[in-house]
């Protein structure tokens, strides 16, 4: 077996390791965004039905977390669309996240605050299944993510054998 | 001819009506030959033609705006949180910068004379507010005279507010300046321009029975302005400013003076004296003079 072989072996295996390590990274981000998201609506919520406070004061008080690390809170004071964008992109959101949050934003505000609250909690609630259904299948998605990492590290292997 | 001029409210009104309003409000004033500073008010109607007010004579635009593009400017008007100023939205307005009046109105959900929430706006009416110089001296001096409580009445759109904001600033200015508390209940006195070295403690956003108990007990003013007198509540704390020794400045919608004493509101604060000096304001229109009567209906003075 040559070095060059071997080298290449070597880097495969450590590419495709890489390549999982990110991928699960970016699985337990996008877990966590999902439970960002429903806390957002439900501080929203709360920040409505017991103070009336407006919208961009909500979003300057927002948690801690991702989504204010990648600026989406910032950027939703005076761009709600521009935001969104930044957050999918910088966090990977679905497409199910995206159009919670574009939803949320489309509407809220427009109303007293008896309806908003309950606007908020509806979507709350909605998030709510989605953060809890990324974390339960997340344990899952992991392995399967190391598996076919190590199956296809196996497979270039054997192919270069 | 009164020399009105108007702080630079028309701007932000026409951004949040948006750029068809901004349009043919611009062009309708253009075709007229007339400055923007003449525009008293601008109505906005769901369905039907949005209309201007030019010193109360009215101008009806080709543009209607529905009831959605209604409720959108509403939204912008409270910078996305509508909820934000419902209190202010059930009692019919919205506060705005620069002592704009903006009543608002549409289908309400209402418990007995409660409104709980209102299901959509239908109608928008921007009062801008405006300045005049001078006018007001008829009824500073007459304040300055007597020292007793004044009441300034008319029917609406004559320029009670505008009279009480130019009032405000004249007595509160010149030589022997009064220490004097506004009472701006609803953002319409305080347009932003009055003088930096006017002794006015502006009270601004409080309820007017409120803000009148809290001038009275830590202000210690020489006179109290509040405009509209609305309700019993504000009435009372008229009264107990009077027995306090503060007079006040106020106005009140009516037409005649035996209105005025018909008025189950008006005729108490009448009667307990915390008005000695009645004044029927009343204004041609297109004509920008104030004219001034007294109780007896003796015209004082015209300006």
């Amino acid at each position: 077996m040559s070095f060059v072989t071997v080298a290449g072996g070597i880097l495969l295996v450590a590419a495709s390791s890489v390549f999982s390590l990110f991928y699960r990274r970016r699985l337990e981000r996008r877990a966590r965004a999902a439970g960002e998201i429903r806390d957002f609506f439900s501080f929203a919520g709360e920040q409505i039905a017991a103070f009336g406070v407006p919208l961009d004061r909500i979003l300057a008080a927002a948690p801690e977390g991702l989504l204010r690390e990648c600026g989406f809170y910032e950027t939703a004071r005076r761009d709600p669309g521009e935001a969104i964008a930044r957050a999918v992109a910088a966090l990977s959101l679905e497409r199910e996240d995206e159009r919670l949050l574009r939803d949320f934003f489309c509407g809220v505000g427009a109303g007293f605050s008896g309806s908003e609250a309950k606007r908020c909690a509806a979507f709350a609630a909605e998030a709510g299944r989605r953060a809890d259904r990324l974390q339960s299948e997340l344990p899952q998605r992991k392995k399967l993510a190391s598996t076919l990492s190590f199956c296809f590290s196996l497979m270039a292997i054997l192919l270069f054998l | 001819m009164t020399e009105w001029t108007q702080p630079n409210t028309l701007p932000p009104v026409l951004d949040a009506l948006g750029e068809r309003a901004k349009e043919a409000i611009s062009r309708a004033l253009r075709a007229r030959g007339v400055s923007p500073s003449e525009l008293t008010e601008v109505r906005v109607r769901a369905a039907r033609p949005l209309s201007l007010t030019l010193d109360r004579q009215n101008l009806v635009l080709d543009l209607a705006f529905s009831a959605e593009e209604i409720g959108e400017t509403v939204r912008r008007l409270c910078r996305g949180s509508v909820y934000a100023y419902e209190d202010t939205i059930r009692e019919g307005y919205l506060p705005l910068p620069g002592g704009v009046r903006c009543g608002v109105y549409g289908a309400a959900y209402s418990e007995g004379e409660r409104i709980l929430s209102l299901r959509s706006f239908s109608g928008l009416v921007f009062r801008l507010p405006h300045r005049i110089r001078g006018k007001a001296a008829f009824p500073a001096s007459l304040f300055r005279e007597n020292r007793r409580g004044m009441l300034l009445f008319s029917p609406p759109g004559v320029g009670k507010t505008t009279l009480l904001r130019e009032l405000a600033e004249l007595l509160s200015t010149g030589e022997t300046p009064l220490r004097v508390a506004v009472i701006d209940s609803r953002g319409e006195l305080d347009d932003g321009t009055f003088s930096p070295s006017a002794l006015i403690d502006l009270l601004s956003g409080y309820p007017r029975g409120r803000g009148v108990s809290v001038a009275v007990r830590t202000l210690s003013p020489d006179l109290i302005v509040t405009d509209e007198i609305g309700t019993g509540e504000e009435a009372e704390s008229l009264l107990l400013s009077a027995r306090c020794g503060v007079p006040v400045v106020a106005s009140a919608h009516a037409a005649s003076f035996e209105e005025l004493g018909r008025s189950a509101l008006l005729s108490p604060l009448l009667s307990a004296g915390v008005f000695p000096d009645l004044v029927r304001v009343s204004r041609e229109p297109g004509e920008g003079d104030f004219t001034f009567e007294t109780r007896e209906g003796e015209t004082l003075c015209r300006l």
